[in-house]
């Protein structure tokens, strides 16, 4: 029998293949430099549609650019120039009624304050209903008016993530709720809708994982509010929006 | 250790990579020398830099990898054809490449039984947690590969 090999015994073995491993990808992965730190925020993404999928929403991307999917980096630039899913659910009511619910999930767009109107805010990935999405034209605001502002106005984002490169720590716990009382604050209250279809809660996703006092942090926050706090998704990230585990995702109801 | 993984890669990368090490070395150092006794089952502390290394390689690189793949897999199962992020595209050719990377590097870890749930650590202590169990586990399976022969 082959004896198992040991980084503690062989390491020069180790070092060897980890040198051919280089050898072979180290132009690849230096031409993805620019790119690696957007990639996890592509993977939270991922995520939710995921979510959606697995709770029986039916799936699709829009707004493709010659059949190219133009995923939107940053907060800047107009949402329509960019692609996005649309998630759809289709309701049979008594006396054979139908309804098709159809929610956008778009990344890196403006909302606005649930609490004062006309202050906005970026949640990495927002749950909107569709056509939700409203311009503003200010010269006060943004690029003096030159520029359109496009947001999602209060009445219609549904739930929102906030995706961390980040082990968690107490400070950007306690913030995650802070943006969940400004964008959501019937969420805060404990007031938030039970209609169907369900959403996943307002949820912060970090790649890192916790030690006993965050956890305990992630149990008080997550036992008090509809909210979901994800740790360590960089080693199991599809896992908590899985067909099996997503029973146990706080889900809130639409707006 | 860490420079074999850093060389020709871009500065900002490099960097990244290079402080995370240096910062992770310079605890591990700390904690070895404050708790002798609970660290006495490691004899080669250059096998332990080297484990940290590679745990940051994964976890700045290959998990990342991973994730641009999972989405990029959805996508072109929706018959898209590729992704537009910022003046990058990523299409199949690009993705088989990654998917090459990822597999290579997981065919090096197999041949040392490492698992990744090895990187998966929320500070230093956890991360020695976890080389000391995969060091028994390697120790249980050499002492019946002995008994077997």
């Amino acid at each position: 029998m082959i004896k198992p090999k040991s980084p503690f015994k062989d390491k020069a073995l180790l070092i060897y293949e980890i040198t051919t491993f280089l050898a072979k990808h180290r132009s690849y992965i230096a031409s993805q430099a620019n790119r690696i730190s957007d990639y996890f925020e592509m993977s939270a993404y991922n995520s939710i549609v995921r979510f959606y999928e697995n709770n029986g929403y039916h799936v699709q991307a829009v707004n493709l650019f010659n059949g190219s999917f133009k995923y939107k980096l940053s907060p800047t630039g107009y949402p329509e120039r960019f692609s996005y899913f649309v998630v759809q659910k289709e309701y049979n009511f008594r006396g054979g009624k139908k309804h098709k619910y159809e929610f956008e999930i778009h990344h890196n767009l403006a909302v606005e304050s649930s609490i004062d109107k006309g202050i906005y805010t970026t949640p990495d990935i927002s749950v909107i209903s569709k056509g939700g999405i409203k311009s503003l034209r200010d010269y006060r605001y943004f690029f003096s008016g030159h520029r359109a502002y496009y947001y999602a106005c209060t009445e219609s984002l549904q739930t929102f993530c906030e995706v961390k490169n980040l082990n968690p720590f107490p400070e950007l716990l306690f913030n995650f709720t802070g943006l969940v009382s400004e964008i959501m604050n019937e969420v805060f209250l404990g007031k938030e809708s039970n209609s169907r279809p369900k959403h996943i809660g307002p949820s912060l996703m970090l790649s890192g994982n916790g030690n006993y006092h965050t956890r305990k942090i992630q149990k008080t926050l997550t036992d008090r509010l509809a909210i979901n706090i994800f740790f360590g998704l960089f080693f199991k990230a599809a896992q908590p929006f899985s067909r099996y585990y997503s029973k146990r995702v706080i889900k809130i109801g639409s707006r | 250790m860490i420079r074999m993984f850093c060389k020709d890669l871009p500065r900002s990368l490099s960097q990244l990579l290079y402080n995370e090490y240096q910062t992770g070395k310079k605890e591990l150092d700390f904690l070895i020398k404050t708790y002798p006794k609970r660290y006495k089952w490691i004899d080669d502390i250059e096998s332990i830099y080297l484990l940290l290394a590679l745990s940051i390689f994964y976890r700045r690189i290959i998990a990342q990898l991973e994730s641009a793949k999972a989405f990029s897999d959805r996508l072109f199962g929706l018959n898209i054809g590729n992704i537009q992020v910022g003046v990058d595209y990523i299409d199949e050719k690009v993705t088989n490449q990654m998917s090459s990377a990822i597999y290579d590097f997981y065919q090096f870890l197999k041949k040392f039984h490492i698992f990744v749930e090895l990187f998966d650590y929320f500070d230093y202590r956890d991360f020695l947690k976890n080389i000391k169990n995969y060091h028994k586990i390697l120790e249980r399976k050499n002492d019946l590969e002995a008994n077997y022969d």
